[in-house]
């Protein structure tokens, strides 16, 4: 049951960290996220009580909400001037460059699982969704929890807590940095 | 802890709904892969042309097999290059891979100027683009539209903008950069200069450099010239304020007074007549209007120079001779960055004169002839006939080029609302904050924009005011339109193609005009389905097909005539069909038909000219953010002549502040200390301290150049604004540092652009014919 849950999660926090659509203000709105985020994040958390009084204020302009999460995420996450603000890929945390070797190497880990980009996916191969859905996918799979430490170790561990700092310090709503925060230990605590 | 109800039924519930909501979500980024060992692939390499500046090398990019940019090396094939790539180049990789690139279009939802923006669709994006430009044609006419263009790649938007109605393209190639070098060069010779200049480096005897940076604007082709010249043992004068790379190299540096160029020019002409030191066979037989010259430049002589120029008369005898004695083998470089004092377009004639004089157009060693390319210009139906321009190319500024345009017309026009409002903007690769004088203006003319998109490859200051900004493909993941070099000895065709797939939702521009045509209802002008289809459709004028021409890039073309035959009965495309050393199409526009040294302003007391110049480790504004360049050059330095800056006290690397006349006041800028400059004048490279007061945020380290430019002096024969016109004084700790070589006090001519208000005047009188355009000007 908490492999389960745990490889839930991962599939979840996934889709968190891709471009807003009306999927991600109905999770946050009906409070369905707050489950996810007490999985590593206590509800007495300043972050978390900062989050549930932002989504309150929302809850009667979804539309609203939906484009303050696009805006946030592309100020974060796709463009800002001068500079992005918390690049969402492995390799700018490596080599402060899109594409680098690591992405190479995380491209080779996909292919010898017998996985590949999705043609529609216009994203670099390390962006932390997709790196996430390998993620689930490895642990779905069977192969366990050994091949999921060995990937986390190699592609995420070391990198994530940076990403998350900056997140928390540009973010404009709660929601990134609580689910940042939330990822941040969910997998330290159940990868690890 | 005691926990609420609703606590303990959360804790009790945990992970249960999760399941339920990890249901609704699609896991999609990836999808199954067939597993099995396909060998080792190759490391491919893929011809295709560079795009960090403007001049377009060859390269070689190194593709691994998961589509992966390695490297990029120099193409052997080029003509030109010769497999020589300069740091920009070697530095292309960090562009497409740079984490700040544009990725997918993008739609305002805050104020102009905040930065505020959310990623959009192609198809929300361009419907939104079509239905502003529709309704802005349908209440205020396509010339309602301002359009700032740069480079190859915007060709097919260029073509849709033709198509829409806009007369209004203008870029700053021209009015900032080489425009009044062209029309003087045209006026003269019925040629444009083109690009890269045609000198003709391999024979020359003697060449001569007047404010030409060779080494420091860096064309890899030029370079290789130049330094195999140097090699050979040529004689190298270099007329420039401060020593330059090239002039580090010459066998006379002339440290000219800014401004007084014209002066040393016509005092050179002065010599070469009265000493009968020019070609006489080739005067005689090619030009018209020696009679006149020889009578204007007796007032000119080097005594005369001498007092202006602050050169010695012995060194402008001494160096008129020279020149004299090596006709015509003597490439006197024409310049390229033109744009100085306001009088240019007069500087390019004399430039133009002497090298008339001296026999050297069109000769072996002097100014070698281009060859056209036999490829097929753009399959396009009419066009719909254009309103007057808003720009004043043309009318205010006769001779300005109708195609390239005068973008500090457009943006008067566009403040003014004269001859007619502006309502929207599009810059292409274009940053219009950055590479035009008086940014201040530029930003106040953007506020009034009913709508602006913008097209780049990168986020710079203009995406800030932009209502919708498209991301490019970069130079490494797109065709561009096929470019033909006609200044070469063996001229050639080149294609750029993609070397990589187009990372996230960047396009490339041929897509972008094309589909947006579509929602315009202009899709006949784009009469082909792939650009493949266009390309061979332009290449089967060489013979050749694409697939042919994709493993070497290149196609030369055999067939070129680089120089007049002796005794040759060649037509020059002047209306006289001669070299006019005197101007009747000057004249007859009220200008004077021979060159006339105007004196610059002097430099005021406490003050220094504020001269500029570029890098060859970066390329205008654009590349600052390159990981690579950003290492090799942070930030760009004040030079400070060495007695000046003991008088100031200043040591090297101490950081002062520019103020410049208008009290605008510059980032923290380091000084370099060198006798290598004149004690009137600062010199810094463009591109750097990219931060408006308006953004207030700190970016990259230096000074710009751009946002001390308050004033320009505007060239009334081509529109060029002249910028070397700034006065700055240096600040340590927020106070000014005294000392001067100059006794004059603050007193300004010009006038900042703000409170000028030029209209357009009457068309000139009709035998002026307009500027012709030559298809690879696009770019500076």
């Amino acid at each position: 049951m908490r492999e389960t849950i745990r490889n839930s999660a991962i599939k979840i926090y996934s889709f968190l960290f891709r471009y807003p659509e009306e999927k991600h203000v109905e999770y946050v709105l009906n409070g369905q996220l707050e489950e996810l985020f007490q999985l590593s994040v206590s509800s007495k958390n300043p972050m978390f009580q900062k989050y549930q009084s932002w989504r309150d204020v929302h809850f009667n302009a979804p539309q609203s909400l939906l484009e303050t999460l696009q805006v946030d995420y592309t100020r974060l996450f796709i463009t800002a001037y001068p500079n992005v603000l918390a690049p969402p890929y492995v390799s700018y945390y490596k080599e402060r460059s899109l594409m680098g070797q690591v992405s190479s190497s995380i491209l080779d880990v996909y292919h010898q699982h017998g996985f590949d980009l999705n043609d529609a996916n216009s994203e670099m191969p390390d962006h932390i969704s997709t790196v996430l859905e390998f993620l689930y996918r490895l642990l779905e799979t069977g192969e366990g929890d050994k091949q999921a430490h060995k990937f986390y170790t190699n592609y995420l561990k070391w990198w994530v807590p940076q990403w998350e700092d900056k997140i928390k310090k540009h973010a404009e709503t709660p929601f990134y940095p609580l689910a940042a925060s939330a990822l941040v230990k969910f997998l330290a605590k159940e990868i690890s | 802890m005691k926990l609420t109800r609703r606590d303990f039924l959360k804790k009790s519930s945990l992970g249960t709904g999760l399941l339920l909501l990890a249901n609704t979500v699609e896991a999609n980024t990836l999808r199954p892969k067939p597993l099995g060992w396909k060998g080792r692939q190759r490391v491919r390499e893929i011809a295709s042309l560079c795009e960090m500046c403007f001049w377009r090398c060859g390269i070689l990019g190194n593709v691994d097999e998961h589509g992966r940019l390695l490297k990029i090396d120099g193409n052997p094939f080029h003509p030109l290059t010769e497999g020589r790539l300069c740091a920009r180049g070697n530095a292309g990789h960090k562009l497409t891979y740079d984490p700040d690139r544009l990725k997918y279009p993008l739609k305002r939802v805050g104020e102009r100027g905040e930065g505020k923006f959310k990623r959009i669709s192609w198809d929300e994006a361009l419907d939104t683009i079509a239905e502003h430009l529709l309704k802005i044609k349908e209440e205020y006419g396509p010339q309602a539209v301002g359009y700032f263009p740069h480079g190859i790649h915007a060709r097919f938007f260029s073509k849709l903008m033709d198509a829409y109605g806009t007369p209004n393209a203008a870029e700053p190639a021209f009015a900032q950069c080489r425009g009044p070098r062209d029309v003087g060069y045209k006026l003269t010779f019925g040629a444009n200069v083109g690009s890269p200049e045609p000198v003709d480096f391999e024979h020359s005897k003697m060449l001569v450099f007047i404010g030409t940076h060779i080494g420091e604007n860096v064309f890899t082709g030029q370079i290789l010239e130049f330094a195999r010249a140097i090699e050979r043992g040529v004689k190298l004068l270099v007329v420039d304020p401060r020593y330059s790379t090239a002039a580090s190299k010459a066998t006379w540096w002339l440290p000219i007074k800014p401004g007084t160029d014209t002066a040393l020019l016509l005092a050179w002409i002065h010599v070469i007549i009265n000493e009968n030191l020019y070609d006489r066979e080739y005067v005689r037989r090619y030009t018209i209007g020696l009679q006149e010259l020889k009578r204007h430049v007796q007032q000119y002589t080097p005594e005369w120079a001498e007092k202006i120029t602050e050169i010695p008369a012995s060194v402008i005898y001494e160096t008129a001779r020279e020149m004299g004695r090596n006709k015509p083998a003597v490439g006197l470089h024409p310049g390229r960055h033109f744009t100085w004092y306001g009088n240019d377009s007069q500087r390019a004639r004399a430039m133009a004169i002497l090298t008339a004089l001296l026999g050297a157009y069109g000769r072996p060693g002097g100014i070698y002839l281009p060859t056209k390319i036999p490829a097929p210009k753009y399959p396009t139906p009419p066009e719909p006939p254009k309103p007057p321009r808003a720009d004043g190319a043309g009318t205010l500024y006769p001779f300005a080029s109708r195609g390239l345009g005068v973008t500090n017309g457009l943006i008067d026009a566009t403040l003014s609302e004269k001859p007619y409002p502006i309502k929207a903007w599009i810059t292409y690769g274009q940053n219009v904050i950055q590479s035009i004088p008086d940014p201040y203006s530029t930003i106040e003319a953007i506020r009034k924009l009913d709508f602006m998109l913008v097209i780049d490859v990168m986020p710079t200051e203009p995406t800030l005011f932009a209502d919708i900004v498209l991301p490019e493909a970069t130079y490494l993941e797109r065709y561009d339109d096929l470019l033909t070099v006609s200044n070469a000895k063996t001229p050639f065709a080149a294609i750029r193609q993609p070397v990589i797939e187009p990372l996230f939702e960047s396009k490339p521009g041929w897509w972008i005009a094309k589909e947006l045509a579509k929602r315009l209802g202009l899709e006949e002008h784009f009469p082909w389905e792939s650009i493949e289809e266009y390309l061979n459709y332009r290449l089967a004028g060489l013979g050749v097909t694409l697939q042919e021409a994709a493993a070497k890039g290149i196609v030369r073309y055999e067939k070129s005539k680089p120089y007049i035959e002796p005794g040759e009965n060649y037509r020059f495309k002047t209306p006289s069909g001669k070299i006019e050393l005197y101007s009747r199409q000057l004249k007859d526009a009220g200008f004077d038909p021979l060159p006339v040294y105007e004196p610059p302003d002097e430099v005021p007391k406490g003050y220094f000219r504020l001269l500029y110049g570029r890098s060859p480790i970066h390329s205008f504004a654009r590349s600052q953010n390159n990981e690579i360049l950003n290492a090799y050059q942070p930030e760009n330095a004040v030079w400070v002549n060495n007695k000046m800056a003991e008088q100031m006290q200043l040591k090297d690397g101490d950081y002062v502040e520019l103020e410049n006349q208008d009290g605008i006041k510059s980032n923290p800028i380091r000084v370099r200390i060198t006798p290598g400059i004149r004690p009137d004048s600062v010199f810094i490279v463009h591109g750097f301290g990219q931060q408006s007061p308006l953004m207030k945020k700190a970016f990259l380290k230096g000074a710009s150049d751009t946002f001390l430019m308050t004033r320009f002096k505007v060239d009334p024969i081509s529109g060029g604004t002249g910028m070397r016109v700034n006065f700055v004084r240096l600040l340590k700790d927020g106070k000014p540092l005294m000392a001067s070589a100059s006794p004059a006090t603050l007193k300004l001519e010009t006038k900042p652009r703000t409170a000028r208000t030029q209209q357009p005047v009457a068309p000139p009188p009709k035998t002026i014919p307009p500027m012709e355009e030559v298809e690879e000007e696009e770019g500076c």
